[in-house]
This record gives C-alpha cells, sequence and structure tokens, in this order.
C-alpha cells in the first residue's frame, strides 16, 4: 500500500512536470506566432468608386442595370458587391476613388496595383497613404488606357504595398497582397437617347455584338446582323412589345423592354427594330432609328429571324426597320437566290425590290422612342 | 398525355356549360364596361403552371365620373401580384373598359396574352376591330366565315402561320377580346385547341354577365 502510494505520488509528479513543459511550449508557440502574425502589415481597398462624376471626363460612365435597379456607387464594396461599369473607348488616365484599411495603423503604405490578368483600365504605379488616409475616400489617377474598341471585359487587379513604420527604426515590410477582380464595358461614344443611361442587360448584348468595332458603320453592321444572327429571338407576327396605353383610345405608345429582355423569345419587326435603336444608342453610335412601312403588301421570299419558318412569302399589314438614312433591317433575310440581312440599303431601290411583291408600299417618317410615332401621331416611350 | 388529359376534360366541362345556355341565346345585352372583371379570366386551370404576371385594367368608376387604370406585376413566381401604378382621371362621356393580362410559365419562355376590351358605340367597337386586325400586329388576320366564337372571330392568314403559337379574335355583343398563345412541347392542332378553348371561357363569363 505504501509502495503504491509514492509511486502514485511519484506519477503525479512526473505528470505535472510533462503538463507544464507542455503548457510551455504551447505558450511559446503562441506567443511566437502571435507575434509574428502582429508584425506582419496588411492594406487592402474596401471600397472602390468607378462612377463618381455627373460626367465621366475622368470616371466611368454612368449605366443601370435595367428599368428598376441603380448600379449603386462604390460599386464594390469588399465581401459585399461588385458591380461593373462602363468606359468610352481608348479613355485614357481614368480616376478611381478608393477607400482603404489595414490591419496597423502605425505604418505608411506605399501601394501599387497591377493587372494580372484580363484587360484592365489601368495601374496603380504608386500612391502613399499614411495612417490619416485609411478609412477616408482617395483619389488615384490609373496610369494607361481602357481598350480602344467595343466589348465587355473582365480584369483582376492585384494590390500591393510596401509598409514603413512611422517611427523608428524605419525597416520596409512587404505586405501581403491583395486581389480584387472587376467587369467593365467600353463604348464607342457618350451613349444618347433613348437609352442614354444604358442598361447592363443591354450593354450585355451590345457590348458583344460589336466586340471588336470601333467605328460606327462596323458597329450597326455588328448589330444589325449579330441580332439576326446569334441572338436566338424567334420571329411571330401575332404579337409586339410595342403596345398601346388604352384601346382604341391610345395616348402613348411603350416598347415593353424589360419584358422583351426578360422573355427573350419571340420578337416582331416593331420588337427588332426598336431594339436595335437601342442596342446603337446604349455605346452611343449613331442613333438608328425606327421607321414603318406601311401595307398591306405581299413580300417576296424572306426568310424571318429564329428557326421557325425558313424562306416564305407573306403578307404584311406593315413592316418595321431600323433606320440611318438607309435602311437596317435586323428581322428578315432577303433575296434567297443570294440572301443578305438588309443593312444600309436604299428603302425605295434594292430593299424595296428584293423585299415587295405586290400591295401598298407607304413608307412614314422614322422616330426613335421618346419621339412621337409619325403612324400613331402620339408620344412614344420605353418601360 | 398530361396536356392531352387537361384539353379533353375541360372541353367535356365546357360542352357541358355551354350546353346548359339557351342555344338561341343573342349577344344583345350589352355589358356595362364598369363589370370587366366579371369577363375577364380569373385563372387559367387549362394548362399547368400558368401564373398571372402582369395585368392592366382601365375601366370607369361606380359613378361613372372618373376612369380608372391600374397596373399589377409579379415579380416572380413566388412573389405575389401587387399594383405598381395606379391613376384616375375625371371624364365627361362614359367610357369603355379593357383588361390586358399577361401570363407565363416559370422562365418566361412560353406566354399567354388576353385582351378583353368593353366597347360603349358601334364606331368604338368598329375602331377597336381596325386596331387589332389590321394595324398593331404585321401578320394580317382574315375574319372566319362562319364565327368560331362569338358573333364574329378573325385568325391569322395560313402563310404567315407559326408552329407554337396562335392568335385568335372574336366579338360578342360589345366586347372584343384577343387571346395570343405561345407554348412548347405542343403540337400546333393542340395550341389551336386551348386557344379556342380559353376564348370559350371569357364567352361564357359574357354570356354569364348578359343573363344578371
Amino acid at each position: 500500500m505504501k509502495w503504491n502510494k509514492n509511486k502514485l505520488i511519484g506519477a503525479i509528479r512526473f505528470l505535472q512536470k510533462e503538463k507544464m513543459c507542455l503548457l510551455m511550449l504551447f505558450l511559446t508557440m503562441f506567443a511566437l506566432f502571435g507575434n509574428l502574425d502582429a508584425q506582419t502589415p496588411q492594406i487592402w481597398p474596401v471600397e472602390i468608386c468607378f462612377n463618381y462624376e455627373s460626367g465621366n471626363t475622368n470616371d466611368a460612365v454612368t449605366i443601370r442595370k435595367n428599368a428598376s435597379t441603380e448600379i449603386t456607387v462604390p460599386e464594390y464594396v469588399k465581401d459585399t458587391r461588385n458591380e461593373s461599369c462602363a468606359y468610352i473607348m481608348g479613355q485614357s488616365n481614368c480616376k478611381i476613388k478608393v477607400k482603404f484599411n489595414s490591419n496597423n495603423n502605425n505604418m505608411n503604405y506605399l501601394v501599387r496595383t497591377t493587372v494580372i490578368s484580363g484587360t484592365g483600365i489601368g495601374n496603380v504605379c504608386g500612391i502613399l497613404i499614411a495612417p490619416c488616409d485609411l478609412n477616408k475616400t482617395i483619389t488615384i489617377e490609373l496610369s494607361g488606357a481602357v481598350p480602344g474598341s467595343i466589348g465587355k471585359h473582365n480584369f483582376t487587379w492585384k494590390w500591393e504595398a510596401t509598409a514603413l513604420p512611422i517611427n523608428a527604426p524605419y525597416c520596409p515590410i512587404n505586405c501581403t497582397s491583395v486581389n480584387t477582380t472587376h467587369t467593365y464595358y467600353t463604348l464607342l461614344a457618350t451613349p444618347q437617347a433613348p437609352m442614354s443611361i444604358p442598361w447592363s442587360e443591354v450593354l450585355d448584348k451590345a457590348c458583344v455584338w460589336a466586340n471588336g468595332q470601333n467605328t460606327n458603320s462596323s458597329v450597326l453592321h455588328s448589330l444589325t446582323s449579330r441580332l439576326y444572327l446569334n441572338s436566338g429571338l424567334d420571329y411571330d407576327g401575332n404579337q409586339s412589345h410595342y403596345e398601346p396605353d388604352n384601346w382604341p383610345y391610345y395616348t402613348k405608345f411603350t416598347f415593353h423592354l424589360t419584358d422583351f429582355l426578360n422573355e427573350w423569345n419571340k420578337a416582331d419587326c416593331q420588337d427588332c427594330s426598336m431594339f436595335l435603336s437601342i442596342l446603337s444608342s446604349s455605346i452611343g453610335a449613331s442613333l438608328t432609328q425606327t421607321r414603318r412601312i406601311q401595307g398591306s403588301f405581299y413580300t417576296k421570299n424572306i426568310e424571318p429571324i429564329g428557326t421557325t419558318y425558313g424562306w416564305i412569302t407573306t403578307r404584311w399589314s406593315f413592316h418595321h426597320v431600323g433606320w440611318l438614312n438607309n435602311v437596317y433591317d435586323p428581322a428578315i433575310k432577303i433575296n434567297q437566290s443570294s440572301p443578305y440581312i438588309p443593312i444600309d440599303k436604299n428603302i425605295e431601290n434594292q430593299y424595296k425590290t428584293d423585299l415587295y411583291s405586290s400591295g401598298t408600299w407607304s413608307p412614314f417618317s422614322a422616330f426613335y422612342l421618346g419621339q412621337t410615332d409619325p403612324y400613331w401621331g402620339v408620344p412614344t416611350e420605353i418601360k | 398525355m398530361k396536356n392531352k388529359y387537361f384539353v379533353v376534360s375541360l372541353s367535356i366541362y365546357l360542352t357541358f356549360v355551354y350546353s346548359a345556355i339557351p342555344q338561341n341565346a343573342e349577344f344583345k345585352k350589352e355589358i356595362n364596361p364598369i363589370n370587366i372583371d366579371n369577363i375577364k379570366i380569373q385563372d387559367i386551370d387549362l394548362i399547368d403552371n400558368f401564373v398571372l404576371f402582369h395585368e392592366r385594367v382601365i375601366k370607369p368608376d361606380k359613378s361613372g365620373n372618373n376612369q380608372i387604370m391600374q397596373i399589377w406585376r409579379k415579380d416572380s413566381t413566388n412573389t405575389s401580384l401587387k399594383i405598381v401604378e395606379e391613376t384616375k382621371q375625371s371624364i365627361v362621356n362614359p367610357v369603355g373598359s379593357s383588361c390586358l393580362q399577361k401570363w407565363y410559365r416559370e422562365g418566361k419562355k412560353e406566354k399567354i396574352e388576353i385582351n378583353v376590351i368593353i366597347c360603349t358605340s358601334e364606331s368604338e367597337m368598329e375602331k377597336t376591330i381596325n386596331l387589332f386586325t389590321n394595324q398593331m400586329f404585321a401578320s394580317q388576320y382574315d375574319s372566319t366565315e362562319t364565327p368560331i366564337i362569338g358573333e364574329k372571330s378573325w385568325i391569322p392568314k395560313s402563310t404567315t402561320s407559326q408552329m407554337d403559337s396562335y392568335s385568335l379574335m372574336f366579338k360578342a355583343s360589345n366586347v372584343f377580346v384577343r387571346i395570343y398563345i405561345n407554348l412548347n412541347n405542343y403540337s400546333l392542332d393542340e395550341i389551336i385547341k386551348i386557344s379556342k378553348l380559353l376564348a370559350r371561357k371569357v364567352e361564357n363569363n359574357i354570356i354569364k354577365e348578359q343573363f344578371k
């Protein structure tokens, strides 16, 4: 019994020593790593504003998501949101507004950012952030330019910094870098009515379909042909998204762009010509208007947009086309023996020769949405 | 198979209902524009999962001194229909009423549009008919030799017929109705049948309103 008791006491003492050693080891490691962690300063962007002025001399163009949703500024808020923005193509030395935060308020930071993937809007060679600048919005000029053609671009910025203590010894420390990713559109020129504040849902199509173009004529050519060839829309002359506000005593006509985009399915000639007008105006191309050709008339062989029909002849009450001094018609192909999408065609010459067979052919004046429709004699709008 | 079951069962139901109404009933009694809510479709129970996403109603109020316009919209199938715009304006002369409904299935690739217009005069009705059959849509509409529904009906010319959508219009008393249907994975015959059944539903509402 006595022997067991002594052994037990010895065991307990031994165990206590072991415990103490382990505890000391743990505490040492904790202090070491904890200390190391506290010594490594970091700085990161908390907010980035791309569009902050009423114009777009230095910053991004004002855009919105759709009819009901604006794009909130700042577009980038860490861990919260990351909205797209838009620039005029070739715009150089853009400025952004950034708010930084760090884990160490006793450092001055020399911050730089470079584009490490994608096509960016510029780099920051170096900017000094003092402790008093933290959590304040700072204007930063970027070096470089956005692409000189239309497109939709993604890029990643790598934010690097060297920290310099505010007190001696002034040993510089390399901070851990941080990446941010962004999406932006490049437009031909300042957007115009009826899409002077473009919807990103429209730019998603306009900037992709006109990707790489940088002249007005090439843009209109691309938009018209891509709308016909690649939109996935299907012609249906029994419906339209261009509607009066009441029957039979209408006071305005509305192009229901929101419904048209949400459905993205059936389209008539009014839908096609009006959407072409919206696409071109959203990226600042010369505005294509829309023009009604009143019938009724029989057509020659046409191939309406989509996959439902193939080549047919038909009789229309009217037809609607895009218009910029000549016809831009994304709703049909004509001339079956040598098919083409009507782009920049004279309405009374080749276009009529290849489309019209017999009946009434009465073109009305062109207009764009927001103006009075000369056929109906009432104002128009987009919703 | 399920589609055909609904079409057949609704056909039988509507035939029973229609046969209960005097066959020589004429569309003489006019519908009061105030009662457009009794004419419009309340639910589309003949096709699964169609939901009313948009409704615009313009009608005189009960006093007859004002015209009310209400627009109802739904953002998704899980949210409720809510009023997004409402206006009221005073009127001097009697006005008609109109209702536009847009029904969608999830994804919005299939759509049903129903227009109901109640006119207060013959000239207003003629203007409405001309508007819909000759001016609003590129497709030409022909008057049918014998009415499919109501007193007079119009359907698209065959040369412009679609394979996945159909539209028909009709007039019954002082009411003009347009039905447009776009469905996927249905034959054109089925779509035409459903269009006629929907039109029949509206026609029955008109008849019931006349006999009140």
